[in-house]
């Protein structure tokens, strides 16, 4: 269970996120949907512990983020680049992350088995550097970074982001049967609305920090009154 | 347009270009045009010159050369033919003022030691052999692996068997491996300081000198560390939301620092049993820069910049050093003077007794100096990882 606790962010006193409250339960997909600047990313890093809360925290399972880093032990997640080592091949790349999160190399080629469909042969086998993939490849590589470890919470920033739609499927699949496998508590954020609605079981929706909307959802299904909001925004 | 594009890319060869001429005109060449003024130089001599210039001028640029090669975005969707982007490269390699590093750098000896008009020869066949090494380096970089711009090798890579680095410690070998301007940085340093430490001690100009030696040590040492964390900057987020600790990273750096010095120890061991240096005063040294020079500079690695380990340019280090704190700079400044200066006044037994003994502490006392880092770093995370990210 993650909890938000009267989080606030600012940047140069402008505030960037304000949340009062917010539980996210065990095993939910939870999407996290917003204009540009909504504060979305922000929220993720506060989450894992990358920037410093003015106010209020953020705990997983009962401990604070900030301060006891065992979260890191069960956590996976992929926001941007700079979760990557761009300098290693993908295989380097995934050995680090079975090396750090302690489990061994059969593992690891077990485990890959089941992102085969997302690699579709253009990650694995290539003797190029991450450094060198095309934008979706390496939005790929992170994904499956992020997965690879089994997380109890997975955390995802715009995760569809520069994949074509088969993949976005797979992606979106894949979550899937972490979640109804694992009992994988899932965020991901998204621009989206079509793979938010097909993923997610709540919605949230954030616009200038603040948090608008939070409302159970049935994957799958059309909301229309989120899309009514993003409709309005554009008058 | 695209000519004054490339010749601006080349000005910032111009400095290291008049840095080195001064160089070898200061210590190399007009010392040894004074001694070659007294002796006439047989034709064959210079006849061998031509070949000699042309083959070590090809490697070096194999080596430093960027692709040039190939036409960029912008001039590929206008009409400009292939045979007019030869031709552009072709003229260019006249222009290109690292093609007259070596006449110009050569061009006192030529005019002193050999009489006029044969010197005025010499001087244009050593520009020649260096300008059509220049055109066939870039004819060899528009093919094979070098037609792909940026991309590294990573040949016997592909699968997760047969990698013998563990991944964690990996990503201080492999960010130095695959970054042409750290490894280019030692391998160049390594031959200057070592091709000097010999000069110094060959029998014609033998005088006890031990600048070079420290040097070579000092730089293939601190060479890592004196990054910081700068590499890991790139991937900070990477790093932090996983259980890789600030300990185990700067633990690798220290580790690497040693095992670089001791390969650098056995490179060396040629060269000094040729000149006679006492081999226990380059161990002291070996032992003396990664413990306390690569330990010194750990203590301050929170402090950096990222590091584009991809950057092209071979000396631009983006102000990593500027990062650091003024004691740290003391300390290394008092190490290099004390490298330096000691074995002029102190017997070398006793100075390399002094120097090995420093190291060993600094080998001794790592673990508890990184663990005091690593605290000092979880206190001030949100300070550092948010100058990382905002870069």
């Amino acid at each position: 269970m993650i909890t938000l606790t009267n989080l606030q962010k600012q940047y140069s006193g402008v505030t960037v996120l304000d949340v009062p409250e917010l539980t996210i339960h065990e095993g939910e997909i939870v999407g996290l949907v917003g204009n540009n600047g909504a504060g979305k990313t922000t929220m993720m890093r506060l989450m894992l512990d990358l920037i410093k809360a003015n106010q209020g925290h953020v705990t997983i399972d009962g401990e604070r983020v900030d301060l006891y880093p065992n979260w890191k032990t069960f956590t996976g997640s992929y926001l941007d680049s700079t979760f990557l080592v761009d300098f290693f091949t993908p295989e380097e790349f995934f050995a680090f992350i079975a090396e750090t999160y302690g489990f061994s190399n059969d593992e690891l080629q077990s485990r890959l088995q089941a992102y085969t469909p997302l690699m579709s042969d253009e990650i694995l086998g290539k003797g190029k550097l991450i450094h060198d993939f095309s934008n979706g490849n390496r939005q790929k590589i992170g994904i499956i970074g992020a997965m690879l470890v089994n997380p109890r919470v997975l955390i995802l920033d715009e995760p569809f982001n520069y994949l074509d739609p088969s993949s976005q499927i797979v992606v979106a699949q894949l979550i899937r049967r972490m979640n109804a496998d694992l009992g994988t508590t899932v965020l991901v954020s998204s621009h989206n609305l079509t793979s938010i609605n097909d993923l997610c079981n709540r919605i949230l929706l954030l616009e200038k920090g603040k948090l608008l909307m939070d409302k159970p959802h049935e994957p799958g299904c059309r909301d229309a009154e989120l899309e009514a909001y993003f409709m309005d925004a554009l008058k | 347009m695209q000519f004054r594009q490339f010749t601006r890319g080349q000005k910032r060869w111009l400095g290291a270009m008049i840095f080195l001429i001064l160089y070898f005109w200061m210590l190399e060449i007009v010392p040894l045009s004074l001694v070659a003024k007294e002796v006439s130089i047989p034709p064959m001599v210079i006849i061998f010159l031509f070949p000699t210039i042309f083959v070590m001028w090809f490697l070096l640029l194999l080596l430093l050369e960027h692709d040039r090669t190939v036409m960029d975005a912008f001039l590929k969707t206008r009409p400009v033919s292939q045979i007019q982007w030869n031709r552009f490269l072709v003229i260019s390699h006249f222009w290109n003022p690292l093609n007259l590093l070596v006449p110009i750098a050569l061009a006192p000896a030529c005019f002193w030691v050999i009489p006029f008009p044969t010197s005025l020869g010499v001087f244009l066949g050593v520009y020649l052999m260096c300008v059509l090494a220049g055109i066939l380096v870039m004819q060899l970089k528009r093919r094979g692996k070098y037609q792909k711009e940026k991309t590294v090798s990573t040949a016997g890579l592909r699968t997760f068997k047969g990698d013998r680095v563990p991944p964690v410690f990996g990503l201080q070998v492999k960010s130095l491996l695959r970054s042409k301007r750290l490894w280019m940085s030692i391998l160049v340093f390594s031959v200057l300081a070592l091709f000097n430490h010999y000069m110094m001690g060959s029998e014609e100009m033998r005088r006890p000198n031990y600048f070079w030696i420290f040097l070579y040590f000092f730089f293939i040492a601190t060479n890592v560390p004196q990054f910081g964390l700068g590499i890991e900057a790139n991937f900070i987020s990477g790093i932090w939301t996983r259980p890789v600790s600030i300990y185990r990273i700067l633990r690798d750096k220290f580790r690497l620092s040693a095992l670089l010095t001791g390969i650098a120890f056995l490179v060396c061991l040629p060269v000094c049993l040729l000149v006679g240096t006492p081999l226990y005063f380059p161990l002291s040294y070996a032992l003396l820069c990664p413990g306390f020079g690569a330990l010194t500079l750990l203590v301050d690695a929170p402090r950096c910049v990222p590091f584009d380990l991809f950057g092209k340019t071979f000396f631009n280090y983006q102000g990593s050093a500027g990062a650091y704190k003024i004691s740290t700079f003391i300390c290394m400044g008092v190490l290099m003077a004390a490298g330096i200066i000691l074995p002029n006044y102190l017997p070398i037994w006793l100075v390399s007794l002094i120097f090995a003994g420093l190291g060993l502490l600094g080998f001794a006392i790592h673990r508890p100096v990184f663990r005091w880092v690593e605290r000092n770093f979880i206190k001030n995370k949100y300070k550092y990882l948010e100058s990382y990210l905002s870069k």
